[in-house]
């Protein structure tokens, strides 16, 4: 009986806040189903004008030509111009050689770090620390620190005298070496990320599936390729992925240390853009720069995810 | 045909001592469960055997040669893991042949005996899938497979069917059962479920606080309990201990003389012939209960029932001590009741209050056994 009445009474006071709801009302109403959008918009808004807006900026520059006069519209012209533009083409082997080198030794030593990291050693917590240390210097701050120690008769021309019987090396100021030691200083900087990501990784594979490896009979090598390695499959792709993007970016770093030189031997992409743009003047080519490295860091990263057939997230 | 034996092995983890003192013989083709509440050593125990985790001393022989320092992969024992620990970037067919990949079998043997091993475990239709789509059943098939593939000589199961509901953990009980039987591979498996301990093994091992307590048959460890422990942790509900004085047959519960106040028979009665303390153990099914004033009871008010279908469980408290008591469901009686309690008296048994140890030799048991053999079938 009592349920009956409740449904009587409840039933006509639901109808009747339906159809009094005023306009002011409704507003709210709207508001409060359309909330979750509304409190986006000043994310957007920021995402947009710091991230697009520059992006399409420098899009519509590519197609333009400055002149002492204004600018004017020039189409694909200052992409063909690439094409032909030594510098840019000594610019991309620079950046190529960079990349290739310093991700590649990244990779490989900051893995085998994490393997030694993962093992029960002594004191972890405390190599992990110093292991992070250049990881959250600023780039500037190790540019800095390494051009002391490049300098001519500084710190590493101290330690390599023996084999090079006192005479210095010029580590930043000879053609030959400038780009390795640029490499040289990524790799310090940025190999301690690779260990950091990979150790995380190797740290998730579980004791018991290693052990059940052990038990099925497979070898250390086995384990590391049949067990280890597809654990940490999507891991790598990421910092193969966020490393190799991160190099081909490369300005700060080669900026302090060589400014590019000597006579182009560092030169890496964005430092022929910013010479470019801001010492040449010719906005319209620099950005033109700037998308096609855009673009090429794109399909680099996309083909890598297609390769290695990873599905991140899942 | 292989047989396994541990010789005083010990393991300790710094000033932790893990296990001690494990001496155990395994026959060849025995299925010899490891049994214990947790933290008790079992696992250790086993994975000193499986060479994951190495004795701090002593010997562990496989048919009489000694495998303490050989690496695990040359020991020839096959391990099914609590999680099942299949590798998850590998189908079902890859999972179960994979001992038999890095053994470098060749790819038509393998594809034989993989698809041998799926119809005795009944999951062909499952090979291609993969490990993430299966349910928890069929992923303890799967995990059992691999461990078959390679025949081994030693099958260690770590708590195999802990992670399956109640009614899959009953027939996968009998499933492994059966595997073993027909494969004939000496076994040891751990397990902290005594029922599990009792229906799948012909040799129990119990252990508590890293020391072996008993090693006997499933009805030994049951009906001949070396100690406190052992009579306590096997069999359920629990066995009843009541701290008890005797003299001349007469047993008083020290914190209830008036109400547990009862004379044992006189076969019983010479078992504690000397001992003025003990404490008393007598399992609930071995309690009679009657609604009417009895000869020789402890009187007893009852607290709560569960019923279980045919019977039910009883707790009552007699004075300070209480008491559970298995009893047929047709016996009719409530909160607040007052009910009397019989012993089967030869059915008791009587344990050092210092030590726990049990008191009187299994000789003098032995009619113990064969009546509560017989008490055992009954219930």
């Amino acid at each position: 009986m009592a349920t009956d009445t409740d449904s009587e009474t409840v039933t006509p006071d639901v109808a009747q806040f339906s159809t009094d709801t005023s306009s002011r009302e409704e507003a709210l109403l709207w508001v409060d189903d359309h909330l979750k959008w509304l409190m986006t918009i000043p994310a957007v808004l920021i995402l947009f004008s710091l991230t697009f807006y520059p992006l399409l900026r420098a899009l519509q520059f590519s197609t333009q030509s400055y002149l002492p006069t204004g600018t004017v519209f020039v189409g694909v012209e200052n992409y063909v111009q690439l094409l032909s533009d030594g510098a840019f083409l000594n610019s991309l082997v620079v950046t190529a050689k960079f990349v290739g080198i310093a991700v590649g030794v990244e990779f490989i030593l900051g893995f085998a770090m994490a393997l030694v990291l993962n093992k029960k050693i002594k004191v972890r917590g405390l190599w992990q620390t110093l292991i992070l240390i250049p990881m959250i210097l600023s780039p500037t701050v190790i540019g800095l620190i390494w051009r002391l120690m490049y300098a001519p008769n500084g710190l590493l021309d101290f330690i390599a005298a023996p084999l090079t019987g006192g005479a210095n090396v010029g580590w930043i100021s000879e053609t030959s070496v400038a780009l390795y030691s640029v490499i040289l200083t990524d790799i310090w900087q940025w190999t301690p990320l690779v260990v950091l990501v990979l150790f995380a990784g190797l740290q998730s594979v579980p004791d018991d599936i290693s052990e059940a490896a052990v038990m099925d009979g497979a070898s250390r090598r086995q384990r590391f390729m049949h067990i280890t390695l597809p654990y940490l499959k999507s891991l790598i792709v990421l910092i193969l992925i966020i490393r190799l993007v991160d190099a081909l970016r490369v300005f700060a770093k080669v900026f302090i240390l060589t400014r590019g030189g000597p006579s182009d031997a560092t030169n890496v992409i964005s430092m022929e853009m910013y010479r470019t743009a801001f010492r040449f003047n010719n906005f319209g080519e620099a950005s033109a720069m700037a998308v096609s490295l855009l673009v090429l860091v794109l399909i680099l990263a996309m083909s890598f995810v297609n390769i290695a057939n990873v599905e991140f997230g899942s | 045909m292989v047989t396994v034996e541990y010789e005083s092995v010990k393991k300790a983890y710094g000033e932790t001592i893990a296990i001690e003192d494990i001496d155990l013989e395994v026959d060849d083709g025995e299925f010899t469960i490891l049994l214990g509440p947790s933290g008790c050593g079992k696992t250790t125990t086993l994975r000193c055997l499986a060479g994951l985790t190495e004795p701090t001393s002593g010997t562990i022989t496989l048919d009489g040669h000694d495998v303490t320092n050989v690496h695990p992969k040359n020991r020839n024992i096959a391990m099914v893991f609590q999680n099942f620990a299949l590798y998850p970037h590998m189908t079902v067919r890859e999972n179960i042949g994979y001992p038999l990949k890095v053994a470098d079998v060749g790819k038509e043997e393998r594809e034989n005996r993989i698809e041998q091993v799926a119809e005795t475990l009944e999951i062909p239709e499952l090979l291609d899938r993969d490990i993430a789509n299966l349910s928890g059943g069929q992923q303890q098939r799967v995990a059992l497979g691999r461990a078959i593939i390679r025949r081994p000589a030693v099958f260690l199961m770590d708590e195999p069917l802990a992670n399956l509901d109640a009614k899959l953990k009953i027939s996968m009980r009998s499933r492994i059962k059966v595997l073993q039987r027909e494969m004939d591979i000496t076994t040891l498996y751990v397990t902290h479920d005594q029922e599990e301990a009792m229906s799948l093994g012909d040799k129990l091992v119990v252990m508590d606080k890293g020391h072996i307590q008993q090693i006997g048959t499933p009805d030994e460890v049951y009906h001949q309990p070396v100690n406190q422990f052992v009579a306590g942790f096997i069999g359920s509900p629990s066995m009843n201990f009541v701290e008890v004085s005797h003299s001349d047959g007469q047993i008083q519960a020290e914190n209830a003389p008036e109400d547990f106040d009862v004379t044992l028979d006189d076969a019983v009665v010479k078992r504690y012939s000397g001992t003025d303390e003990m404490t008393l153990g007598v399992r609930p099914q071995y309690f009679s209960i009657h609604t009417e004033e009895t000869a020789n009871a402890v009187e007893a008010e009852v607290e709560v029932t569960e019923p279980q279908g045919d019977e039910q469980i009883v707790e009552v408290a007699a004075g300070d001590v209480s008491l559970t008591v298995v009893a047929p469901s047709t016996i009719d009686t409530t909160r607040g009741d007052t009910v009397w309690l019989t012993l089967e008296d030869e059915l008791v048994h009587g344990f050092d209050p210092e030590t726990g140890d049990r008191i009187g030799d299994p000789e003098e048991m032995v009619a113990t056994t064969r009546a509560s053999s017989s008490a055992g079938s009954q219930s």
